[in-house]
């Protein structure tokens, strides 16, 4: 099912939890809505179900305006963040009540149910209550719930929030391989920019209440249109150093305190050159070396986070605390001498009056 | 430490005795002769133990119908105050702007009945329904309803709104799910506000007293009256008052985690 959701505003008392957003969905893709908490990501799932009544604003399901229509009648199914149980009912009788409820006969109840349990790995949890299940297992429940009755659109709020670590990895992976086989239309919530890298076709970045990019998973990436997208969709977050955007005849060079770098290589990319700007470097794309390196920047350690196998190093350049991902162990102290290179043609450039970005769009979309 | 529990458990038994002596006495002298009730010294069990105050107060005209009213009295204000409460619980539960009606509601629970007993007189003569069991049921509705409200208010906070959000995409009605989803969830709370709603209005002395007189009257309006030319049949009363305490005694037993629970949580 396609969506398209028109200026969707919505008020909580004087706190406007969303702000004139508008955003589309494919046909049986899997779309995520990325942001940080309070960005109005459960607010826009709820309003899709019927559940939140917006302020202003429009929603269309197949080209066909349903914002009248109350969240019974919607048929859409949703996976809450909170899972939902029904609390006085068992496994079973949770994954039955929608069919129940649509009046689908028991002996197809029985068989639809056990092929949902046997999808997801719960056969052996029918008998028991929900608070008897772990948070792995409520979520597969929840999931299970929300399959059991068939609809064109699934919406996940933060479903894989409440886990752990390790069963979040797997879920993640399982959550694809069920869109896969469903094909139908999903959106997911999260606040998590690795799960849009992870399984999303397409992302839609929101935050406080507005849109601030939408697309497809790696053109957003690649292409983040703003500062915050740059940011907040980049794990670890990109580097973001303030400082001054120069042109001497033909060179164009990034001034900073205390760092230059000179950014003529990608002049021709950009469409103006605000001359207070803030530059963007995702951590992984930066160069780092304990030897000299030829035409580098010395810089002096500050620590060294080891995650794994590898590290990720902080240090100063110039004023600005910067981060660099280093596949490989390295136990630092701090105030080791290190140097780093950064490639220009890996630098984001914003304006840094309005926080847009200069450059145009790669043309190499993934 | 030894000497420590051994005064605790010292306390605890003067505080039982305290308590329970009345229910024994009561008991006792439910089961003597009128001659023997007041005897000196007192007799600690009847010497001829009868039944016959109990065939009064049961079978007699006016103790048995004063319990078959009250009956109707409790069971008939009760079902209507614990379902307007639990409406209202319900909306004071997921609409939180009308806490200042709320707390007004509350405070009319705060004030000496007696207050309100004189108006509610002379509105309920104008009506013409004085001692009937209408005028009884709404007296208690109105009284039965602030605490209905506040107690089924605080068992739908404990049911997540998401909980409800679920049962709407499952295909239910707002009230269908208030019916098939939420109410059932907190049904032991339900439970627990019928059975205190009811023991209110089962005990309720001063509004029946003023409110009743040859018809509706209801039990702890007939206790106090069994005196005939000079003699006072304390045994009789006293039988009326144990079958009059039995309903409070099994609905407490019955309700107790829950009633705790809820003095201890709000």
């Amino acid at each position: 099912m396609r969506v398209r959701v028109e200026g969707l505003t919505k008020f909580f008392g004087k706190n406007k939890a969303l702000d004139n957003v508008s955003f589309e969905v494919a046909d049986r893709a899997f779309t995520i809505i990325l942001g940080p908490p309070e960005a109005g990501k459960t607010t826009t799932l709820k309003i899709l179900a019927g559940l939140i009544k917006q302020d202003s604003g429009k929603i269309f399901f197949d080209g066909e305006e349903i914002t009248d229509i109350p969240p019974e009648r919607r048929n859409v199914r949703m996976v809450f963040q909170s899972f939902a149980l029904y609390p006085h009912m068992t496994v079973y009788e949770n994954i039955a009540f929608p069919l129940k409820v649509a009046g689908v006969a028991e002996a197809e109840i029985r068989r639809r149910v056990k092929e949902i349990a046997e999808f997801l790995k719960i056969e052996k949890l029918l008998d028991r209550l929900p608070h008897n299940l772990s948070g792995g297992e409520m979520q597969r429940v929840a999931i299970a719930r929300a399959l059991a009755k068939e609809s064109d659109l699934y919406l996940l709020d933060e479903p894989l929030v409440n886990l752990d670590y390790k069963l979040r990895e797997d879920m993640r992976a399982e959550l694809k391989r069920m869109q896969r086989e469903l094909n139908k239309t999903i959106i997911y919530a999260t606040p998590d920019p690795l799960e849009p890298l992870a399984i999303g076709d397409y992302v839609i970045v929101l935050n406080k209440g507005k849109v601030m990019q939408t697309g497809r998973t790696m053109d957003v990436y690649e292409n983040p249109e703003n500062v915050f997208v740059g940011k907040y969709f980049s794990v670890p977050p990109m580097n973001l150093i303030e400082g001054t955007l120069r042109r001497k005849e033909e060179r164009v060079i990034f001034e900073s305190e205390g760092f230059t770098l000179d950014l003529t290589e990608i002049k021709d990319r950009m469409t103006h050159v605000p001359s207070d700007a803030i530059i963007g470097i995702r951590p992984h794309e930066i160069k780092f070396s304990m030897e000299k390196i030829e035409g580098g920047i010395k810089v002096k350690t500050i620590l060294g986070e080891v995650i794994g196998s590898d590290t990720i190093v902080h240090f100063k350049l110039g004023e600005t605390l910067v981060k660099v991902f280093v596949p490989r162990i390295y136990r630092l102290f701090g105030g080791e001498d290190a140097w780093i290179k950064i490639d220009p043609k890996s630098v984001y450039v914003f304006d840094k009056r309005t926080e847009k970005s200069v450059l145009k769009r790669l043309s190499k979309n993934g | 430490m030894e000497l420590k529990r051994l005064v605790v458990w010292i306390a605890l038994a003067i505080y039982i005795v305290w308590v329970l002596f009345p229910i024994y006495w009561t008991i006792n002298s439910s089961l003597k002769h009128v001659w023997e009730v007041n005897a000196i010294p007192p007799l600690w069990w009847p010497p001829k133990p009868t039944l016959k105050n109990y065939i009064w107060a049961l079978f007699s005209e006016r103790a048995g119908k004063s319990l078959i009213n009250s009956l109707i009295v409790s069971t008939g204000s009760t079902a209507i105050a614990v379902f307007l409460g639990a409406l209202a619980g319900y909306y004071f539960s997921r609409y939180k702007m009308h806490e200042g009606i709320f707390w007004w509601l509350l405070t009319t629970r705060m004030f000496p009945p007696i207050i309100f007993a004189i108006p509610i007189f002379l509105m309920f003569k104008y009506m013409g329904i004085l001692d009937t069991h209408l005028a009884l049921i709404i007296a208690y509705v109105a009284m039965n309803i602030p605490l209905a409200v506040w107690l089924m208010r605080g068992y739908f906070d404990e049911v997540p709104i998401e909980v409800e959000e679920a049962a709407r995409l499952d295909g239910l009605t707002p009230f269908k799910t208030l019916w098939k989803i939420t109410l059932p969830i907190i049904a032991p709370g339900v439970a627990a506000t019928i059975a205190l709603s009811w023991i209110f209005a089962w005990n309720e002395f001063l509004l029946a007293y003023i409110l009743t007189r040859n018809v509706a009257f209801t039990y702890p309006v007939v206790l106090p009256t069994e005196v005939v030319s000079s003699q006072v049949f304390y045994n009789r009363m006293t039988a009326l008052s144990a079958i009059a305490l039995l309903p409070s005694i099994i609905i407490l037993l019955l309700f107790r985690k829950h009633i705790v629970r809820m003095y201890v949580l709000r």
